[in-house]
């Protein structure tokens, strides 16, 4: 079984980061996946988060109480979330805008994900970008089957940031590990 | 529309594409959280298959609008949650007495009054059967998954033509909000409502067995007259005779009690004399459903009970559980379907996890299930 949580603050695109996720584990890789969202009545603004649950048997655990891993946009997010933060095994954030990173039990990453979207194009594509580095933490995740994903999804204005986004957060987790 | 396939989509976008599959002629709703996405769906795809989308000033418009559609013909839907379901309740008792065929879709959220928007319920369970004033029954499903959204709608469409009655799809926010796989079949079995003869005069009473009269569509060129007050089998205004009374609003409710067993529909698990029977619906009922399989698993007797149809609701089989095992009613509200359930299975042996505002995790309701047994 796969959790992952995106989280972050409204309009970062933590949901459609996690339809992205959830969309290529269902239809190119064949697990079985859940995927649930959730923000705040808000009209603007607040925590809003993704969980993404695959696995190959029936998926009928709909909750994450701990993500396997956890995908943070947002500092406020993270400060949010202590249990969460604390007991995941695998802490990713974007070090643009979270800069303070709590100790935790597991592995943290920290990728300058808005940076090297806004170097791409845009930082609104810092969701993808951190996209590309869980697919490089996670094994069981393929690279090239989110890059299929964005390509049949995203309208054609978007198609190549998004592919060169989830790729360079792939690549900034490459030479993170190589260089270990 | 989408083309026969398998889709990764959310739960309230597969609740449009089976209204659409099911011959959906007219949407008009009201938007509203967490049920939007049905009308946003059906604003972009209702139009390109012919048929008519209106955006209605509130929820009780919707609801007339509905009821108009349905009479001139068309397959008839509007979607809501809560606070506009209680305003449709005063239309969908005319919807009931005029024998009009349209489905209401209730994604429920936590409640009362504008509650919490975003997060999921189940507490419009009494309200779908007895929100309306007076006597009656009503057909209501409660999907639990993405592809059950869109196999519930067409089957709403098709119980609610085939007994020209309202039907209310009772889904919550954690169904319609979920994203998961399902597939669009290449052939969907549709219902069409019995249409009348050239020498049928009365669209309003039947001595057929099913209790189900014809409709024929306003200007087709039948005499019609379509009224909420009671009315004999031509359709006049009968508001003082007690036969008028008598005959009309018991066959409305045997055109449902009469043929339950073609309209219920539930799911069951180890059942049979097990030490304690889970009962759940909706989004919730998959975590109980993974606890009981793991306790299952542990060797426990442990059985799994899900109505798929909530009204009219599987009594009969019901108070066979509760008759040889103890029960545990899961749901995600205080009251929900509860009165039903203890009427069934009795109070005495039965336990109740109610949770407010989320779904438990599978491991939540296990100890749930350790607590009682031990």
């Amino acid at each position: 079984m796969i959790k992952v949580r995106i989280g972050g603050w409204a309009g970062q695109g933590t949901v459609l980061a996690g339809t992205v996720l959830g969309r290529s584990l269902a239809l190119q890789q064949g697990y079985d996946v859940v995927q649930r969202r959730s923000y705040s009545a808000a009209v603007r603004s607040g925590i809003a988060y993704s969980d993404i649950i695959a696995d190959r048997v029936e998926v009928n655990d709909l909750t994450i109480e701990v993500p396997d891993y956890l995908l943070i946009l947002y500092q406020k997010t993270l400060e949010e979330w202590d249990k969460e933060v604390k007991l995941c095994e695998n802490l990713i954030v974007d070090s643009t805008r979270v800069k303070k990173v709590k100790k935790t039990d597991g592995n943290i990453y920290e990728v300058p994900a808005g940076q090297i979207a806004e170097d791409i194009a845009s930082s609104k594509a810092a969701n993808i970008v951190l996209l590309g580095a869980l697919a490089r933490v996670c094994e069981d995740i393929e690279l090239e089957k989110l890059v299929d994903t964005i390509k049949s999804e995203f309208p054609k204005k978007y198609k190549q940031m998004n592919v060169k986004a989830v790729k360079a957060g792939y690549a900034y987790i490459e030479d993170l590990l190589t260089k270990d | 529309m989408l083309k026969p396939g398998t889709y990764f989509m959310e739960g309230n976008e597969a609740c449009a594409e089976g209204a659409m599959r099911a011959g959906l002629g007219l949407y008009a709703g009201y938007p509203i959280t967490p049920a939007s996405e049905v009308m946003n769906h059906l604003a972009k795809e209702l139009p390109k298959t012919g048929g008519r989308f209106l955006q209605m000033e509130d929820e009780i418009a919707s609801i007339a609008a509905v009821i108009g559609g349905a009479w001139s013909g068309l397959k008839s839907m509007t979607a809501t949650s809560g606070p506009g379901f209680s305003l449709m309740q005063e239309n969908i008792g005319y919807a009931v007495m005029t024998e009009t065929p349209c489905v209401i879709v209730d994604v429920q959220r936590a409640g009362p009054s504008t509650g919490q928007a975003t997060k999921p319920g189940t507490g419009d369970v009494m309200q779908s059967r007895f929100g309306s004033h007076g006597d009656y029954e009503i057909i209501a499903l409660a999907p639990n998954s993405v592809q059950e959204m869109f196999d519930f709608t067409v089957r709403s469409f098709n119980l609610s033509e085939r007994y020209r009655t309202p039907v209310v799809l009772l889904a919550d926010a954690g169904v319609g909000h979920m994203r998961e796989k399902f597939t669009i079949p290449e052939k969907v079995k549709t219902i069409e409502r019995k249409r009348p003869k050239e020498v049928d005069k009365e669209f309003f009473d039947t001595h057929e067995e099913d209790h189900v009269p014809p409709m024929p569509d306003f200007g087709e060129g039948y005499e019609l007259m379509v009224t909420g007050s009671t009315h004999l089998g031509d359709g006049t205004r009968d508001t003082a005779s007690f036969e008028a009374q008598d005959r009309l609003v018991r066959r409305l409710n045997a055109k449902i009690n009469d043929n339950r067993e073609e309209i219920e529909d539930w799911e069951e698990m180890g059942c049979n004399r097990a030490d304690l029977v889970l009962i759940s619906y909706g989004s919730i009922s998959r975590p109980v459903k993974g606890a009981v399989k793991k306790a299952r698993e542990d060797g426990y007797d442990i059985g799994f009970f899900r109505p798929k149809v909530i009204w009219p609701s599987p009594e009969d089989r019901m108070k066979e559980i509760g008759k040889n095992s103890e029960v545990m009613l899961v749901e995600l509200s205080l009251q929900g379907y509860r009165m039903e359930v203890e009427r069934c299975v009795g109070s005495e042996n039965l336990y109740i996890f109610d949770i407010l505002n989320s779904l438990p995790t599978i491991e939540q309701v296990y100890e749930k299930i350790m607590e009682v047994i031990e």
